[in-house]
């Protein structure tokens, strides 16, 4: 499932305030709600750019009035429309309601992405999340931006290689050198120097190898110093299960991401005037944000600390939307491997 | 926190045959009895669908997970000890019954000279014989045959051995209580070969039944049904004498008996007052991790050789044996066992999928001393025999020497020689040497945190020379009983711990007649500590031609008988 | 050529390519239909308005002494080509000769699957624990790997020697070719590309001999030993409760083998 986050979610902090006040965030509380140092709109290309990449099957741009501007159409029709998501359809239109096709990387036709990649068309097969695809019709890594890299003589891949420390440069503590890693299967270590090390593992991992490697201060609960760690968020899921009498559904038939939704109580796009919680809906050790104090990584996910040091994950959020978090992901590495394509060529500090 | 239970006059370590013979016995005297097993219960009901060779037999259901515990290793001191990642040489058991579960049945006694081996080597060949300069420690163990007779014969009551008189063997007050296993084909054909030879072929004998029998204690075991899945697996018939079907049983009839399982004990407790003394063992629950302190009068260690001796090494009774300087008895003498035979290639098929663990005849005319060693260049020999155990299909693929290991050539040869292959084997004495003994590793541990046992063990020269001469004895009578090929058995080189040999490991908490070559006396009481007891092989001084079984059960009942005393009159026992 | 049991059936690649998938046509609606119900082990069954039908019913194709479990099912080796490449070597092992039928069709491959996901697989009852060394060779196994892993870095070897030599996948080799293989393994001049601690080919091959021989005998309960024909080529009798009223016998017993929890004639 592949969502774009709504515009609130890059600054709840200040939209937030403005609509209903510094004291709805409840600070005194120790909600940590926090802007992202970056806007929706400042994002808006890459979101583009990796729907492209995956080929994401969803509705014209006007479907869901509550979806931010989009500069283009999505790469690929929607999904096929089955009873069971066309009774969820006339009923949330009864109720005033939004319904919209979940964007989906099960692709609703076969497609060509920029780079040459083709992914094939979803079966409908219904066994999607947690099993691979043998039918090449999910987006995936292998299917997509790891068979482009391989396509270049540029790039070495090294299985079992276990990172176990980020090194620091013992002369310049404003960049790093490169990181030690151990192979699985003999136990050897091994260095690989670079000129920009990227984090690129899960959360909990990139989280491990700053604080292992001691870059950057560890988050202390009760003092609130340090950032590292700070802002820790998962996801909620709350709803009904209905049972039907009349009705028979091929509920063992579906793909991943076949499915419809509604936003209508998502993001502020409903009144929180009178509830005691703000937004409606993940995961940040390693949030991004507009200076030190609050974040570890800036805009371009680049380290505070360490010039040449990306880390890229859902761990840049400082919270979790209501929204699975992997489009937003891959359009911040986007926009994160553009900021390492930039730092190549002039090295320096991005934000500036 | 560790939880004290109440105290109790007897605490075994280990519910096998030791530990099942103490309980029995002492039980019957009026002690109470606390049985710790650190494994689990199991009984006839669990083995009603055990003749699966890949379960039992390749991958070792009934035995230890060494995953847990296992051994380091070396061939000698200078070498880096290793873990035992995988078993192999031998099979080390666990649970309720231990080893003795799944056993052959195999039950020699141990000749005379065994005894006193050290002494009687002396007066018949002098005391070069004994090569002490190049590090043979042949020992007298403290004890004669005739001394260890009555309980030989307890022994063999309880189990109900079916066996006929040896000729070669030392005296019986009584004979064996059940008649000799029926004769196969191939045991036939190694009697009248060994006859024509002028050697003394007898009946093996069999803890596997030859009738239904009820023993002393009243416990009931069936007669065998030569099924051919005995040894590595369980009894489903009751027609294998063993732990549970015997002593363990008549212990649990008694009110005084009681057993806890999933029992490990982690250490021995030294009387904080009297130094003399223990006062318990202290065990750890291995389903919980709970600890707790079993007090009692009286500790028996009960376990397998290695764990025997680790429990007294960490817990600190008694000095380790230094092969540097010979000091200290902890972990000296020890032994194995080495195998010297042929195989015979026939023309004829033989039943060879049928059998029963002992069904066998054998021959001790190269075992002891029985034969002249004066032009030898070693002592002892072994027992040469034939059995029929039944040759499973996974572990059995004879073939003729050089013929390929893999491919359609070994296919053929060994799917038509699975039938038509005997073999005649020489179970041999090893020589105990200074430089082969038990210590405590000081790099790996166990699951529990505990160290490892390591073992420091090779071949020594005697014992290749042994091993030589028993395959060449061996194949003699192969050629005799009309093999058209005849292979002998490789010549020993190192010792390898990875291929299946023997679980016969002796040694390493000997007894003896004084506290400077052994560990106990020749009741199994520690020489340091008046109320403890260690039972097992691993008193053995050397290892004989022979499985050890009914010396470690004969032993076992002596102890057992000491143990009785000692709780009368808390004396030490070599004054007896 | 090794033959595989696959052979005669509606593999998964043949519905890619007939659906189109594969060459990126867009599947229609009524060969879409047409397929619903197509079991692609190579049986078709009703429509599913029958809901009464269930998956245990007999699918025809050599329906053994497996109980129900489809001959040609595995739980470890998801990827074809690791799975034929371990058939082909346990066939050369221990081939198709005049006494009877060789590693495949005894289904000895299907055996080691199913080993791979236990206690075997994962050494469970073995000591695992570090550090690890090269020990001497009266020391035994001592590498860090549990046998998935060896097996599949042995396998892996076997496809890239294959290729290397002969630029073919080693389940395509001639027979000579692949003993060649094979002997190569055996006498550990091939290089796994890891220190020796780890992994040797020698060590592969002896655990791959072992696997087979023990497909080849088991008890049919472990997949191997189909129709318990490497136990009839062995005049093994399997599980029989007693032969008290034949050990004295001279003369030799054909017995009818039974596995160990019996069977239904």
């Amino acid at each position: 499932m592949v969502n774009r986050f709504l515009p609130y979610v890059f600054e709840v902090e200040s939209m937030t305030e403005e609509k209903y006040g510094e004291e709805k965030l409840e600070k005194d509380k120790g909600y940590h709600w926090q802007n992202w140092g970056i806007t929706y709109d400042e994002l808006e290309p890459y979101y583009t750019k990796i729907e492209k990449t995956m080929g994401v099957s969803g509705e014209d741009k006007g479907t869901n009035p509550f979806w931010g501007e989009r500069s283009e159409d999505f790469p690929t029709p929607p999904l096929l429309k089955t009873p069971i998501l066309k009774l969820f359809e006339k009923g949330a239109k009864s109720l005033g309601l939004h319904p919209f096709m979940l964007p989906s990387a099960n692709l609703s036709e076969k497609y060509e992405n920029p780079d040459g990649e083709t992914i094939n068309q979803c079966q409908y097969c219904a066994f999607c999340e947690r099993f691979a695809c043998e039918y090449d019709a999910k987006a995936t890594p292998d299917v997509t931006v790891i068979k482009t890299a391989q396509k270049s003589d540029n790039f070495t891949l090294r299985l079992h290689s276990n990172v176990t420390e980020i090194i620091k440069d013992e002369d310049d503590d404003s960049k790093v050198t490169g990181v030690k890693f151990t192979d699985t299967v003999t136990g050897e270590e091994f260095i690989q120097p670079a000129e920009i090390v990227a984090l690129t593992s899960y959360v909990f991992n990139n989280y491990k190898l700053l604080a292992v490697s001691d870059i950057g201060e560890q988050y202390d609960p009760e003092t609130e110093e340090g950032t590292l760690g700070k802002n820790y968020s998962y996801q909620l899921h709350s709803g009904a299960t209905g049972f039907f009498e009349e009705k028979k559904f091929n509920t063992f038939m579906g793909a991943g991401a076949l499915g419809m939704a509604l936003d209508d109580y998502n993001g502020d796009n409903f009144d929180h005037t009178d509830l005691d919680f703000i937004h409606g809906g993940l995961i940040d050790q390693l949030q991004m944000g507009a200076d030190p104090e609050s974040s570890v990584v800036n805009n371009w996910l680049q380290h505070w600390d360490r010039d040449n040091l990306f880390a890229v994950s859902a761990g840049s959020y400082a919270h979790m939307s209501g929204y699975n978090a992997t489009l937003t992901v891959g359009a911040l590495a986007y926009r994160c491997a553009e900021g390492i394509i930039e730092y190549s060529k002039s090295p320096g500090r991005l934000e500036s | 926190m560790v939880t004290t239970l109440d105290k109790v006059d007897v605490v075994t370590v280990g519910v096998g045959w030791t530990g099942g013979i103490i309980a029995a016995e002492a039980t019957k005297a009026g002690l109470s009895v606390m049985g710790l097993e650190r494994g689990k219960k199991r009984g006839t009901e669990d083995y009603q669908h055990v003749h699966d060779e890949l379960k039992y037999a390749v991958r070792y259901e009934l035995m230890q997970d060494i995953a847990k515990e296992t051994m380091t290793f070396r061939n000698s001191r200078e070498q880096d000890a290793l873990p035992m990642r995988q078993q192999g040489s031998f099979l080390l058991g666990e649970n309720l019954g231990g080893a003795g579960t799944h056993w052959n049945g195999q039950t020699w006694r141990f000749l005379p000279y065994d005894f006193e081996v050290k002494s009687m080597t002396e007066e018949r060949y002098g005391s070069d014989k004994l090569q002490e300069d190049d590090g043979y420690r042949w020992e007298d163990w403290g004890i004669t045959y005739d001394e260890l007779e009555p309980y030989f014969n307890t022994f063999e009551q309880t189990a109900g051995i079916s066996g006929e008189d040896n000729p070669l063997g030392g005296d019986r007050s009584e004979s064996y209580p059940t008649p000799p296993m029926l004769k196969s084909r191939s045991l036939r054909m190694f009697e009248e070969a060994a006859t024509n030879m002028e050697l003394h072929p007898i009946m093996m004998p069999s803890a596997n039944l030859s009738q239904q029998y009820e023993n002393p204690d009243g416990e009931t075991i069936n007669a065998c049904q030569y099924c051919a899945f005995c040894e590595r697996f369980a009894c489903e018939y009751d027609a294998k004498a063993t732990p549970e079907v015997t002593v363990i049983k008549t212990a649990q009839k008694s009110d005084l008996f009681q057993l806890r399982v999933g029992a490990n004990v982690v250490e021995i407790i030294t009387d904080e007052d009297d130094d003399s003394k223990v006062s318990g063992v202290k065990f750890v629950d291995v389903m919980t991790g709970e600890e707790f302190i079993q007090p009692a009068d009286i500790v028996a260690l009960t376990s397998y050789i290695f764990n025997n001796y680790k429990l007294l090494a960490v817990s600190d009774i008694g000095e380790q044996y230094d092969p540097e300087t010979e000091e200290g008895t902890l972990g000296r003498n020890y032994c194995y066992q080495i195998f010297g035979g042929a195989t015979g290639f026939f023309d004829e098929q033989f039943n060879t999928f049928m059998g029963a663990g002992s069904l066998g005849m054998a021959l001790d005319d190269y075992n002891g001393d029985n034969f002249d060693h004066e032009d030898l260049d070693f002592l002892h020999g072994g027992n040469i025999s034939i059995t029929q155990t039944g040759a499973r299909p996974i572990l059995n693929n004879p073939v003729p020497s050089d013929t390929p290991s893999w491919g359609e050539e070994f296919k053929e040869e060994s799917i038509k020689n699975y039938t038509r292959v005997l073999s005649v084997s020489g179970q041999g004495a090893t020589s105990p040497h200074k430089e082969n003994y038990l210590s405590m590793d000081t790099e790996y541990t166990d699951a529990y945190g505990v160290p490892l046992v390591c073992l420091t063990y090779n071949f020594t020269d005697q014992d290749r020379a042994r091993q030589k001469y028993l395959a060449e004895r061996s194949g003699e009578i192969l050629e005799e009983m009309g093999a058209s090929q005849v292979d002998l058995d490789a010549e020993l080189t190192d010792y390898n711990i990875a291929p299946y040999q023997s679980t016969h490991n002796t040694g390493g908490t000997t007894m003896g007649a004084s506290p400077e070559t052994s560990v106990v006396n020749n009741y199994l009481q520690h020489w340091d500590r008046d109320n403890l007891f260690v039972v097992g092989a691993g008193n053995f001084q050397h290892n004989s031609g022979y499985n050890p079984t009914a010396t470690v059960g004969a032993l076992a009942y002596r102890c057992a008988d000491g143990i009785i005393k000692y709780a009368e009159d808390n004396r030490r026992l070599e004054e007896e | 050529m090794a033959k595989t049991p696959d052979e005669k059936q509606f593999s998964r690649r043949d519905f890619l390519k007939t659906t189109g998938v594969a060459t990126g046509g867009i599947i229609g609606g009524s060969l879409l239909g047409g397929l619903v119900g197509f079991n692609l082990d190579g049986s078709s069954s009703e429509e599913a308005s029958t809901s009464e039908d269930t998956a245990s019913e007999e699918t025809g194709s050599g329906q053994q002494q497996t109980g129900g479990i489809n001959d040609n099912s595995r739980v470890f080796f998801s990827n074809d080509t690791d799975f034929d490449t371990v058939s082909a070597a346990m066939e050369r092992i221990f081939p198709e000769s005049e006494s009877g039928p060789g590693a495949i069709e005894l289904g000895c491959a299907y055996y080691l699957d199913g080993q791979l996901t236990g206690q075997y697989g994962f050494n469970s009852k073995e000591y695992m624990q570090g550090p690890f060394a090269e020990g001497l060779p009266t020391q035994g196994y001592q590498s860090n790997l549990n046998r998935r892993d060896y097996f599949m870095l042995g396998i892996n070897k076997l496809n890239e020697e294959a290729n290397s030599r002969h630029d073919a996948n080693f389940a395509d080799l001639e027979d000579g070719q692949m003993d060649e293989i094979l002997t190569d393994f055996e006498s550990g001049d091939v290089d796994f590309g890891v220190p020796a601690k780890t992994a040797t080919s020698s060590y592969f091959f002896t655990m791959l001999r072992s696997a087979t021989i023990e497909g080849a005998y088991a008890d049919p309960v472990y997949r191997g030993n189909r129709g318990m024909a490497g136990w009839k080529m062995k005049k093994f009798p399997g599980h029989q409760m007693s032969y008290i009223q034949y050990i004295e016998d001279d003369e030799f017993h054909e017995i009818e083998p039974e596995p160990v929890f019996g069977m239904s004639h």
